[in-house]
């Protein structure tokens, strides 16, 4: 790990002075703020704009705050992931940055790590800040949901959305452009997303994850889950780990 | 921009309470500032895109939604 906190120290700096991260933390605070409010007052909306035609709409509730808050986080979060993830190594690559860090005294491992870790402490952050804002608002305009199962669905939800940045990361390493690195996850989205319809093999998959979220969140039973959080973390160590054996002896 | 929507129409439609309107405001302000933000960043005349087309990345900010600021700032920028 030669040269890691180096390394992590300028990805993190980079992040904020290229201003991804603030960017990502104003996106996620945004939704954070607005799912509640979707929520609550949809409804509203469109009784509305059905005008004289009678649609029974039920009142929201909080559970309909939590699904909001998870659906716009399995939309944008996963966006975002993929956006922040696809330059990560390719685009260092493609613009030579890689080369001239990696001629000085800078393990290649140290420096696919730091990446990873800057990514992650992003989207970590980013998560923290929308997890704060929703449980805010969901507070104003419903009830308040216990902190313990807030947080720990908003884990899940982050480990989800690792998921799909380590496999885009995994299409970065491989390739030397952003484009078909952002495909990689597109890619990935798109096998998740049938996958987690799948009865049985559903849960093991990022999306399938959404429901542990929603009963952490509501602080429902939820048992049974083991299984597909191991099986979802090890996704995110074996996506890793293949973008370093292929790293390793990459001509850069 | 859905949110721009849902948030711009409501206290109208809705005829909603000062200390609702001041719930929403921030959700205002943080989607008119994406937008904004972006489009200063983007005419910037030492400022580089993908594509080096920045009319069209002008139209995905102000037609794309929320998602064409986002796209525009984490994916549309070259780093100098």
């Amino acid at each position: 790990m030669r040269g890691f906190a180096v390394l992590l120290y300028k990805e993190i700096s980079e992040q904020w002075r290229t201003g991804r991260l603030p960017v990502v933390a104003v996106i996620f605070l945004l939704f954070g703020l607005a799912s509640p409010v979707i929520a609550k007052y949809t409804p509203d909306i469109v009784k509305l704009a059905a005008g004289s035609i009678d649609i029974h709409v039920p009142t929201p509730t909080i559970k309909d705050a939590v699904a909001e808050l998870i659906k716009n986080l399995s939309q944008v979060g996963v966006l975002a992931a993929i956006l922040l993830a696809m330059g990560s190594v390719a685009g260092e690559k493609e613009s030579g940055t890689a080369a001239f860090v990696l001629v000085k005294p800078v393990s290649r491992f140290a420096f696919l790590a730091a990446k990873f870790s800057g990514l992650a402490l992003t989207m970590a952050a980013a998560v923290l800040i929308c997890g704060l804002a929703a449980y805010l608002y969901t507070d104003l305009l419903f009830a308040p949901l216990t902190v313990l199962g807030f947080g720990a669905a908003c884990l899940v939800i982050l480990l989800g959305l690792l998921e799909i940045a380590a496999v885009t990361f995994l299409g970065s390493t491989l390739v030397r452009s952003s484009i078909p690195a952002a495909g990689t996850g597109i890619v990935a989205l798109v096998v998740a997303g049938v996958v987690s319809s799948l009865p049985n093999i559903g849960h093991f998959t990022p999306f399938g994850l959404n429901e542990l979220a929603s009963d952490l969140a509501l602080q429902q039973t939820a048992t049974g889950w083991d299984w597909s959080l191991i099986v979802n973390a090890g996704f995110v160590v074996v996506a890793l780990t293949a973008s370093w054996l292929v790293f390793r002896r990459q001509e850069i | 921009m859905r949110t721009l929507l849902v948030v711009s129409a409501l206290p109208l439609a809705l005829q909603l309470s000062t200390s609702t309107l001041l719930i929403l405001l921030p959700l205002v302000v943080i989607e008119l500032g994406l937008v904004v933000f972006s489009l200063v960043d983007l005419l910037k005349p030492e400022r580089r895109v993908i594509g080096d087309n920045k009319l069209v990345w002008g139209l995905i900010i102000v037609l794309v939604g929320t998602i064409g600021p986002i796209v525009y700032l984490l994916a549309g920028r070259k780093q100098n």
